[in-house]
């Protein structure tokens, strides 16, 4: 039959179906007699063939169970097992039929169905590439072919042997002998990179051992041909064959260009787990662009910490990055191998092997093995010498921004770990090199610690890069074996530094239970010091600020019983110090500080035991007065003056003697002006002054004298305008204390009628304090110390009766805490602080006085809003525990209380709308 | 992230469709490994005896492909792809029995390999009578591939091939009067 015949026929077959029987033959009559035959013989088929292909085709049982779909001779070869399959091929091991001769050989055929041109180019090409390579360690291809159904296979020498990593360990290889092993494998990869063949897929599983102990380099399934040719067939690779993420180089997870630097990477991670049993990166989740992260931030351990680790058997690491030992003793492997003979060169090699960029590993794999050489002829190794260089240049390279700011770390980082280098070199024996090395580890984390650490604290977004910096000391000071060690002077700053991350983590992350065991750390080491020597007096002193760190942590997060009890043992410490210095007078005013905090904590459930507290507190100050030399005062305590005057006033306002503690404050004042006009480099004294002003302002406010607070307030500013030149103040002091004087200025102003004026000052006082805090955005502190100038700010809107633009104010401040609580929903602090931001807000609608206990607003929209912002603090403090927000949750009560009272709706309808809103509300102030 | 199905077959929009073989290449072993995989937990789940390709198709296309990131055009390309896929899946099949047919006879009675073998020696007259309409009338013959083959409907099939239901429905009965005819005539 014809093309052009058979469409004829089919049109009119068509034609003819869709006619009615009786009517059909008229139809087909009327056509040319020839197709007209035609169509009749069709229109029959049509009849008999009424269930013909009437349903799609079934797939039945037989193609599941048919497991042998494998053929059962190729040429002259009889098919005996498969034993691997691939994504296009299956590998088989077959017989040669001849001659009575029987050889093992592995064929490898091409799958059924994936005879598609692109995958016949890949096969074929794999083929040409085996035939090409000639070495002792790679399998050799003996023929190759096609079936007779046309499909190409070819002919493998058959390697009977164990995988490399099973090998070695069953045959408790030592570490020199699996060197040498790796270093045959070397060789192999080597030759093929001299025929320009990249393996591309090195992993244990393709090198197998025999039983004369020779390595053979398996499937070139994926290998490259580094020739132009070939170049347009790479898309087409990993479709056939998942790369093995473990093994595979970034630079191929991240399908950049591969080289033979791609081998020395797979190369380098397999004699990492030969050596250790584990591999430097896991990846459960198989995404390629996890892993290519992965290995691009994240250092891989050095392998002999990972052998030492693994090498404990019920350790379980704790790092996530290493995988699980592979075979299931690891320890047959860390038996062989001694951990710590891998430390030093070895690790520095394999890393080298490893390195995320190609162009810093070695540059061939012959370069690799032969640095592998050296170490086993006992001679100096080419990777331990860049090393060092390498490593903290990495380091700096994840914190590129910070550090472009500090040079002077890295600077600092780079001469430290000389002089460390320096201090190994020039000690002879052994045991004076082991004293080299803990002194000059000391050094560095003590200069990590101190001036790096230090260098850092004011440049803004520095904190992140501060916490490893820290991290890294404590690193270094645990490898010095802190367990053991008993020097009260090396466990201290091993506790100081403790504290320092803590302190980091507390005040910029708000990671507080990480903070709080920063510090459970460092009050071990401390009471560890104290329980060897309970008369150490210095020892004490430390134990009482990491007390009192710890005590914040906890007063943070809302805990008040932890925090009352911490602080009961700082007062009980300073007791302890009076015992052995009894009259030195600075610890007489910390006892008394911590009396007047221990006096504020039991105030409302005991007024007359806290009321107890202070009179003792008032009464040991005037001793501390007493110890302190008269006239000629030191700096140091010039400074514990002013801050008992501090105390003292403070207390003595408390006991309602408010004139006397303007004159015990205006005093301190004073003093501290002209001691720090003498000498700038007292910031302490600086700073004092403008609280001690401040403080006057307040009593002066609370006697309604709005001129005199301005007057203070004026000074303040002023105080902190003048010394901006001074380079040691920190900037983040200056800023926040602009803002805020400048916002009380403008309240006080209000208040004396200067209405113009009091605007403008308040509005420069919020932006400075806004600019301020975006310039630390990452800094939870500010928002911490934000409640004060917002509530000035808040007071004045309210006076003034601009309402919206001070809820908008509440609201980019809520905007600023909800950054952090996504972060961490559980921050009590932040938490509270966004309660303390809607219920300011309400406040501010609803014109609420605390003096009257009253809100004066009627309006009905604005008593809806405000019973909205109030509902929302609400539920904040009915999800949080403590005291605090115990209390918080019943002021808010009764203001909810208040509001409902003048909005007519019933109650019921009232709280349906508000529940709805509440939803709403919370999205909005999340997202 | 779109699978590489989704990719090769918006490639396969830009390219043009005729002219990339090499794409197409591509995709079918992706089509067939993935129909075959699934064919078989089909069985093995549901304790059939047998199911109908429809179903695998559309399952395969969901689990192969971002549906959000496919253009309708690309979907008639994707079923195309598995409906040639899953001929081949079948002939391969039954033409593995057919070679093996003593061994399956002797080993596993149970299994009812009459039935299975006579489905297979239909099957491949079929394919065979398949080939040979398609060097009368490709497009006919495609048209065959996708409904019996692919399991696709008369409006599916219409779609994919750019053709209106009724055209379908015209070659699609043609086609079954000429291959009845010529397998049984």
């Amino acid at each position: 039959m014809e093309p052009a015949n058979w469409k004829q026929i089919k049109a009119a077959l068509a034609d003819a179906m869709e006619l009615a029987s009786e009517e059909r033959e008229e139809f087909v009559s009327s056509l040319d007699p020839e197709i007209g035959a035609q169509v009749r013989r069709y229109l029959r088929a049509v009849t008999d063939a009424r269930d013909f292909m009437n349903t799609p085709a079934l797939i039945d049982r037989g193609l599941v169970d048919q497991h042998t779909d494998h053929p059962v001779q190729v040429d002259d070869f009889r098919i005996l097992q498969p034993i691997g399959s691939g994504g296009m091929g299956t590998v088989y091991l077959a017989e040669h039929a001849g001659d009575g001769f029987k050889q093992l050989v592995a064929i490898k055929l091409i799958k059924r169905g994936m005879d598609t041109s692109a995958v016949l180019k890949r096969f074929l090409m794999e083929r040409r590439i085996l035939a090409e390579l000639d070495h002792p360690n790679i399998a050799r291809m003996l023929d190759g072919g096609s079936t007779d159904d046309g499909l190409p296979y070819f002919v493998m020498e058959y390697v009977e042997g164990d995988e490399i990593r099973k090998y070695a360990n069953a045959n408790n290889l030592g570490l020199e002998e699996r060197l040498e092993l790796f270093r045959t494998v070397c060789s192999a990869v080597s030759s093929a990179h001299q025929r320009l063949v990249i393996h591309r897929d090195i992993k244990p599983t393709n090198i197998l051992v025999t039983k004369d102990g020779e390595p053979k380099l398996l499937d070139f399934g994926i290998a490259k041909l580094i020739s132009r040719d070939w170049n347009s067939d790479e898309a087409t690779l990993t479709q056939f064959r998942a790369l093995t993420p473990e093994y595979a180089s970034p630079e191929q997870m991240d399908g950049s260009t591969v080289s033979t630097a791609t081998d020395v990477y797979s190369l380098g991670v397999v004699l990492y787990e030969l050596l250790t049993g584990c591999r430097p990166f896991s990846f459960r989740e198989k995404d390629g662009q996890a892993v290519a992260d992965s290995a691009l931030t994240t250092e891989p351990p050095r392998p002999s910490v990972i052998a030492a680790r693994s090498a404990q058997p019920n350790n379980r690491t704790k790092q996530r990055l290493v995988d699980k030992p592979l075979f299931r003793p690891a320890r047959v492997t860390v038996a062989a191998i001694e951990p710590s003979r891998l430390r030093g060169d070895l690790d520095n090699i394999i890393l080298k092997a490893i390195r995320h960029e190609p162009e810093r590993r070695y540059q061939s794999v012959q370069e690799f093995s032969d640095d592998i050489r050296r170490w086993l002829d006992g001679l100096p190794v080419n990777a331990t010498s860049d090393s060092r260089m390498y490593r903290f240049g990495k380091f700096f390279k994840r914190h590129r921004t910070s550090v472009l700011a500090s040079g002077a770390a890295a600077i600092l980082l780079i001469t430290a770990s000389a002089v460390t280098g320096w201090q190994y070199s020039v000690a002879r024996d052994q045991q004076a090199k082991a004293e080299a090395r803990f002194q000059s580890i000391r050094l560095v984390a003590r200069s990590l610690l101190n001036e790096t650490s230090r260098e850092l604290e004011n440049l803004p977004q520095s904190a992140e890069i501060r916490d490893s910096v820290v991290e890294r000391a404590i690193a270094l000071l645990n490898s010095l074996s802190v367990d053991e060690n008993t020097d009260p002077e090396f466990l201290d700053e091993v506790a100081d530094a403790y504290e320092q991350l803590a302190q980091i983590r507390n005040w910029k992350f708000r990671k507080t239970s990480e903070a709080i065991a920063d510090y459970r750390k460092a009050l071990a080491l401390r009471e560890r010091v104290i329980r060897e020597a309970p008369e150490n007096f210095k020892a004490r002193e430390k134990l009482s600020s990491t007390l009192s760190g710890l005590s914040e942590v906890y007063d943070l997060i809302g805990d008040s019983e932890e925090t009352g009890r911490l602080r009961s043992r700082i007062v009980e410490n300073h007791r302890s110090m009076l015992l052995i210095q009894p009259g030195n007078p600075k610890i007489i005013y910390s006892l008394a500080a911590g009396l007047e905090d221990l006096a504020v904590r039991i105030e409302a459930s005991s007024p007359e035991q806290a009321a107890a507290y202070r009179s003792e507190s008032l009464t040991i100050l005037l001793d501390a007065l007493r110890y302190l030399p008269s006239g000629g005062l030191s700096a140091q305590d010039t400074e514990l003056y002013v801050s008992i005057k501090m105390l003292q006033g403070f207390l003595l306002d408390k006991a309602g003697k408010a004139d006397e503690a303007l004159a015990i404050f205006q005093e301190g004042l004073e003093t501290a002006k002209s001691a720090y006009l003498g000498d700038e480099s007292q910031l302490f004294l600086f700073n004092h002054t403008a609280r001690l002003s401040r403080m006057i302002a307040d009593i002066h406010i609370s006697r309604n004298d709005w001129a005199k607070a301005l007057e203070n307030y004026e000074f303040s500013l002023a105080w902190i305008r003048d010394h901006r030149g001074n380079p040691k103040l920190s900037p983040r002091t200056l800023r926040s204390g602009e803002a805020i004087y400048t916002v009380r200025i403008g309240r006080a102003l209000h208040k004396l009628g200067r209405k113009k004026e009091a605007l403008t000052q308040i509005a420069e006082g919020l932006n400075l304090h806004f600019d301020y805090a975006a310039a630390y955005a990452n800094d939870a502190s500010i928002l911490i110390y934000s409640p004060e100038i917002l509530s000035t700010a808040s007071s004045y809107f309210a006076e003034s009766g601009n309402i919206e633009p001070g809820r908008a104010m509440w609201q980019k401040f809520a905007g600023k805490v909800s950054v952090f609580l996504e972060r961490n929903p559980n921050d009590a602090q932040m938490s509270g602080l966004l309660a303390f931001a809607r219920e300011s807000e309400g406040d501010l609608i609803s014109g609420y006085s605390s003096q009257s206990n009253q809100i004066s607003t009627h309006d009905r929209a604005a008593l809806t809003a405000a019973v909205r912002s109030y509902t929302a603090a609400l539920e904040i403090h009915q999800r949080l525990s403590g005291k605090h927000s115990a209390d918080a949750a019943a002021r808010l009560d009764h203001k909810l209380a208040l509001c409902r009272s003048f909005l007519p709706a019933s109650q019921a309808a009232a709280r349906t709308i508000e529940t709805k809103k509440r939803v709403w509300y919370t999205v909005v102030c999340r997202s | 992230m779109p699978t590489e199905v989704t990719l090769l077959l918006n490639k396969l929009n830009e390219k043009g469709r005729a002219t990339d073989r090499e794409t197409l290449d591509r995709l079918l072993p992706l089509v067939y490994n993935e129909l075959r995989r699934l064919a078989g937990s089909f069985l093995n789940r549901e304790h059939a005896v047998s199911i109908q390709t429809t179903e695998l198709v559309h399952e395969a296309y969901f689990r192969l492909t971002d549906q959000r990131s496919v253009d309708w055009e690309n979907r008639g390309q994707f079923f195309a792809i598995a409906a040639q896929a899953m001929r081949r899946i079948l002939i391969d099949a039954a033409r593995a029995r057919g070679t093996h047919k003593r061994d399956v006879e002797k080993i596993s009675l149970d299994h009812a390999p009459e039935i299975s073998a006579e489905t297979d020696a239909s099957l491949l007259q079929l394919d065979a009578a398949l080939k040979e309409l398609a060097s009368l009338d490709p497009d006919q013959a495609r048209v065959v591939e996708l409904r019996y083959f692919g399991g696709l409907t008369i409006e599916e099939t219409g779609e994919v091939l750019k053709i209106s239901p009724a055209t379908v429905k015209r070659e699609w009965s043609t086609a079954r009067a000429w291959l009845y005819d010529r397998i049984n005539g």
